[in-house]
């Protein structure tokens, strides 16, 4: 069956699902620890008997019985999925004869999660985890499946992981659904509006929750995702709350109830219902009686009055500009969304460098000062010359994802930088950009539709940006046109009316404001703007930039693109939102200003509290010791920055930052301060040391090395706070160190050094069974280059097991990796 | 939960996983300290899950049966049979802090890695405390409906702990169905993750137990966990 005569199919009317396959399994006696799918090959009669009941109950799709049947869990997945998919025919044959029932029935392929968790939650990779829904996918096309279902995500990672697989391997409908707990998110924190906003534009037919509890409990969700997608929803609710009686899941259906629950489903505009764990043919019977009821009542006053409620949620769907991170979803046009721009190595010398020494912490930690500064979406851009663009843009989205939750925008004129971000996303992203030049709209909008992107257009093309409003306007029209024509939705089209320089295009500058005005009113979509560009060459650039941004938000820009830590933008734009009433009652406004008077105070008494621990005597270099010695993070970068008017970056270093901080390294040895105070330290240098950087990449001196050291947890162990502790401390001694992550293959270790020429070696694991993985990777490592030193940690390390596993050196802690460091690196 | 929860949480216990021995702690530090308890245990979505099930025991063999008798799982730890000596059931139990807070210490490490050491500190203490809190709640009759009959309780032991074997945390996981039911897995080398989550087995009977064994259930003469600081000379 194609997909458009499934989504045909289904507009027909509701259909029916089928009800639980493992819970019948365990009630016909499926031993405890035993995978329902390989009763396919030990007792295909049950199976068949299973879907039989649901047949003769009115089930319209059955799922066969290949919810675990991955090839991670079996070697045989392949024979499994056949014997699943064929049984599920036998059972449809034998119904048809013993019926003579002849509506539409069709088999769907039931892919459930892998069992193993996705990275960065665990440890499996995407692609990994592709490959294996891939294969699964080719045995149950091959088996004859109609139709492919993944359910009980509740990773949205996973669930876009499978459904890529599937829709990228097969024409078959793909379904989509996720299991929630009431709060209305996952146990890994996705919510029904990310989900649902990340999931629709894949490709999918139709998505929906199924499992965790109840119809009853269900129905608030519904209610949400009803309200935010206008896909067909398919639910499969358990049979209701379980009991345990006995130690065994006993569910006891008010039958009244879940039929009324039904009808509700249907009321609010579901598609197909059937029922997960704990269902049966009787709730399949009940769920058969309330689609005819439905379908012979829909209509009707009376009904239309019961059910008022559930059919206004279906009226409440909007299609709105919407980007997703797993977590959070952020709408564009409704009140003004900042996009912030630092990430973008143009004119920012210290983050090229990051880029090119792969020191992506530092990039990290702009995100997430830029989402602590009030940014709602980041833009993401790591082109520099001489890296590979897309793998570096993909560790880079994947390094944001795992500790920032607003969604990303992509940002790249390299196709598969463009590519690899958006395939490697858990979201929904923002691609920028496209222009109207044919080339790269057909080389950019193809993505954009497979990843179900949103996307920016410029208003520019092969003659360059018009200077005339209506000339860019133009483009913009051709650029809507072409992608909707592609088949993204005209929902996705954001554009960028360009900001140009008023001290080189002062006429045009209005022309910009003019364009911004057409395009909401006449094409109807959403602007960006990058702000900034306005003001470039001008002197008080602030005052420009404030005053045109306010003139842009008044002519329809939704989401400007400015440096978050801009106060007086961010200033400007809490202005508009109260004059042009969307910040209803002042009330963020107001908010916002006695938050910052606030801070204002905090940082008084910090500042206060700095001065009374020095006196004036204190020479600045005393003050700075005392600040990092006391953990003062602010106080350690102004002092920093007042040294460097008279000392050398590196004077600085070698003569107050290292001896300070080994000062209270000693004193954590003799155990005057615990780990927080010595970790506070380290910590306090991190911004000096980034001021004392910027300053030797100005004076074009080589970059402060005290020597290079990877630091790993083994493989196969995921503890990593020892290891994170290690880093951050060695970090700030001024080492460059690799931090390869947890459950490191040896490989990855032995590949590290030798790319960067890597003598000294950090390996930290918490369990007695991961110790082995340390010994092979000493081993691997000996065995590549016999210079390189290894200094081992960890609860169950101590100096003799060191030895045993032919380890140089054992560090109980930070302290005594940095003596060993300086032994080894600087003699 | 939480509101009781917050009760079972012990600040000196959260001092000593940060080394804490009998430093004078600034009044900045106290209060990092006690603004990240308060953070961590926002953050947390503490959940549990448990079974009872009969056992039998014959050191060091256990036999876990289901309510008919069928059995079900064989365990071998004479350290297990010691601490639970008597029981006729097992509690198997699960309980997980979530993700949102390991996610959370992640971020930490990259901005504040101060707060996320102690936020570290903080969520192990309460996982630890999540554990106690249900320990005692295996007496409230709504989880417990035998309790006015089985109403003494072994220490708690979990997988790893003397010498059972830490791949009983799988056999935890399947039992309860943790995966489906809390979001726990278990790794391929039986981590759990989050990594805030604990599984334990405690013993109940009619009768006290009367175990020589340490609260961790082990002597220290043969536990493998070196910097350990309850270990004796």
């Amino acid at each position: 069956m194609t997909k458009n005569e499934f989504e045909k199919w289904l507009h027909e009317q509701p259909r029916l699902m089928d009800g639980a396959m493992g819970s019948a399994l365990f009630e016909k006696g499926l031993p405890l620890g035993v995978y329902p799918e390989s009763y396919n090959l030990i007792q295909p009669q049950w199976i068949k008997e299973i879907h039989k009941a649901h047949l003769n109950s009115g089930s319209e799709i059955i799922t066969a019985n290949t919810f675990g049947a991955n090839p991670l869990k079996f070697d045989n997945y392949v024979e499994i999925v056949k014997a699943a998919v064929d049984i599920a025919h036998q059972a449809i044959e034998e119904y048809r004869e013993e019926s003579d029932a002849t509506r539409e029935i069709y088999v769907a392929l039931d892919l459930g999660p892998l069992g193993t968790l996705l990275s960065p939650l665990g440890t499996l990779s995407f692609d990994e985890a592709y490959e294996a829904y891939k294969k699964v996918v080719h045995a149950g096309v091959k088996a004859g499946c109609d139709l492919i279902l993944l359910e009980t995500f509740t990773d949205l990672y996973e669930a876009k992981c499978g459904v890529l697989a599937a829709v990228e391997n097969s024409e078959l409908p793909v379904i989509c659904t996720m299991s929630f707990e009431s709060t209305g998110r996952t146990f890994f924190g996705a919510d029904i509006e990310s989900m649902a906003t990340t999931l629709e534009g894949l490709g999918i037919s139709a998505l929906g929750f199924n499992c965790s509890f109840g119809s009853r409990e269900m129905l608030p969700l519904v209610e949400k995702l009803v309200k935010v997608t206008a896909k067909p929803i398919f639910l499969q609710p358990n049979a209701g709350m379980p009991q345990i009686i006995q130690s065994i899941a006993v569910y006891d259906t008010d039958f009244d109830e879940y039929y009324e629950n039904a009808l509700r489903f249907l009321a609010s505009g579901v598609s197909a219902i059937g029922g997960c764990c704990g269902t049966t043919g009787e709730h399949i019977i009940k769920l058969k009686e309330a689609i005819k009821y439905y379908m012979d009542h829909s209509e009707n006053a009376d009904f239309i009055s019961k059910y008022s409620a559930e059919i206004s949620w279906r009226k409440a769907y909007l299609p709105k500009t919407r980007v997703a991170s797993f977590s959070e979803t952020v709408t564009i046009g409704d009140v003004p969304v900042i996009i912030g721009e630092r990430l973008n190595p143009t004119g920012k010398k210290r983050l090229r460098e990051a880029l090119k020494n792969e020191e992506y912490d530092y990039l990290l930690r702009e995100g997430l000062l830029q989402i602590e500064q009030g940014a709602a979406i980041l833009d993401v851009n790591v082109g520099v010359p001489g890296i590979d663009e897309p793998l570096v843009m993909k560790e880079v989205i994947k390094g944001l994802q795992a500790i920032i939750n607003a969604p990303l925008q992509i940002d790249s004129s390299n196709t598969d930088a463009i590519e690899a971000g958006a395939r490697y996303y858990n979201g929904k992203p923002l691609i920028n950009s496209v222009s109207g030049k044919l080339s790269v709209l057909e080389a950019i909008l193809p993505i954009v539709k497979k990843y179900g992107a949103c996307v920016i257009g410029l208003t520019l093309d092969d003659e360059g940006i018009p200077s005339s409003a209506d000339g860019r306007f133009e483009i913009a029209q051709k650029i809507v046109k072409t992608a909707v024509a592609y088949g993204i939705p005209k929902e996705n089209i954001i554009i960028d009316c360009l900001a140009l320089t008023a001290s080189a295009q002062q006429a045009e500058v209005f022309e910009t404001l003019k364009t911004i005005e057409r395009v909401k009113k006449e094409l109807g979509v959403c602007t960006a703007l990058g702000v900034s560009n306005v003001s470039f060459g001008l002197p008080a650039r602030e005052v420009i930039n404030q005053t045109f941004l306010t003139m842009a938000l008044y002519a329809g820009l939704d989401a400007p693109i400015i440096n978050p830590a801009h106060e007086p933008m961010k200033a400007a734009i809490a202005a508009y939102e109260v004059l042009s009433n969307k910040d209803q009652g002042s009330e963020r406004y107001i908010n916002r200003f006695n938050l910052q008077q606030l801070e204002s105070k905090n940082i008084q008494n910090e500042l206060s509290a700095e001065v009374k621990l020095t006196t004036k005597e204190h020479t600045s270099s005393e003050k700075l010791s005392q600040a990092i010695q006391s953990g003062r993070k602010v106080a350690t970068k102004d002092l920093t920055r007042e040294l460097l008017s008279r000392m050398e970056p590196l004077a600085i270093v070698d003569e107050i930052i290292i001896p300070s901080l080994n000062t209270v390294g000693k004193k954590y040895e003799e155990g005057i301060l615990f780990l927080p105070q010595l970790i506070q330290s380290a910590e306090s240098v991190q911004g000096a040391f980034e001021l004392l950087k910027d300053e030797i990449s100005k004076q074009g001196k080589a970059p402060i090395d005290r020597g290079k050291i990877v630091l790993a947890t083994v493989h196969h162990d995921i503890h990593d706070i020892g290891k994170n502790i290690l880093k951050v401390v060695l970090e700030n001694y001024g080492y460059k160190i690799y931090d390869l992550g947890k459950d490191v293959p040896p490989a990855k270790i032995v590949d590290a050094c030798t790319k960067n020429g890597i003598k000294l070696v950090g390996l930290s694991a918490l369990m007695t069974t991961t110790v082995a993985s340390m010994t092979e990777t000493i081993k691997q490592l000996k065995a590549v280059d016999g210079d390189i030193i290894t200094v081992v940690g960890g609860a169950v390390l101590s100096a003799e097991t060191a030895l045993e596993i032919g380890a140089d050196y054992y560090a109980k802690d930070a302290s005594e990796m940095i003596k060993i460091a300086e032994s080894v690196l600087e003699g | 939960m939480k509101d009781k929860l917050k009760s079972y949480v012990s600040p000196k216990e959260i001092l000593r996983y940060l080394q804490h021995k009998d430093q004078v702690i600034p009044v900045e530090m106290q209060a990092l300290l006690d603004e990240v308890l308060a953070e961590t245990i926002e953050t947390i979505k503490p959940k549990y899950s448990l079974k009872r099930l009969p056992v039998h025991l014959n050191s060091p063999l256990i036999s876990v049966t289901s309510e008919s008798g069928l059995l079900l799982y064989q365990l071998s730890s004479s350290d297990l049979c010691e601490v639970t000596n008597g029981s006729e059931y097992f509690f198997f139990v699960a309980a997980t802090l979530g993700y949102e807070v390991v996610r959370k210490i992640n971020a930490l490490m990259h901005l504040a890695p101060t707060k996320a050491i102690i936020m570290d500190a903080c969520a192990s203490v309460i996982a630890d405390a999540l554990c106690d809190f249900v320990q005692d709640e295996l007496r409230n009759p709504h989880l417990n409906v035998d309790i006015e009959t089985y109403n003494y309780f072994s220490q708690r032991y979990s997988p790893g702990y003397g010498n059972l074997e830490i791949k009983t945390q799988k056999m935890i996981s399947d039992l309860l169905n943790t995966e489906k039911t809390l979001g726990v897995h278990v790794t391929d080398h039986y981590q759990l993750q989050p990594e805030k989550s604990v599984f334990f087995i405690i013993g109940t009977a009619k009768e006290p137990f009367r175990s020589k064994l340490k609260t961790c259930g082990s002597d220290c003469s043969g536990c493998l966990l070196k910097n350990c600081p309850y270990r004796e000379a």
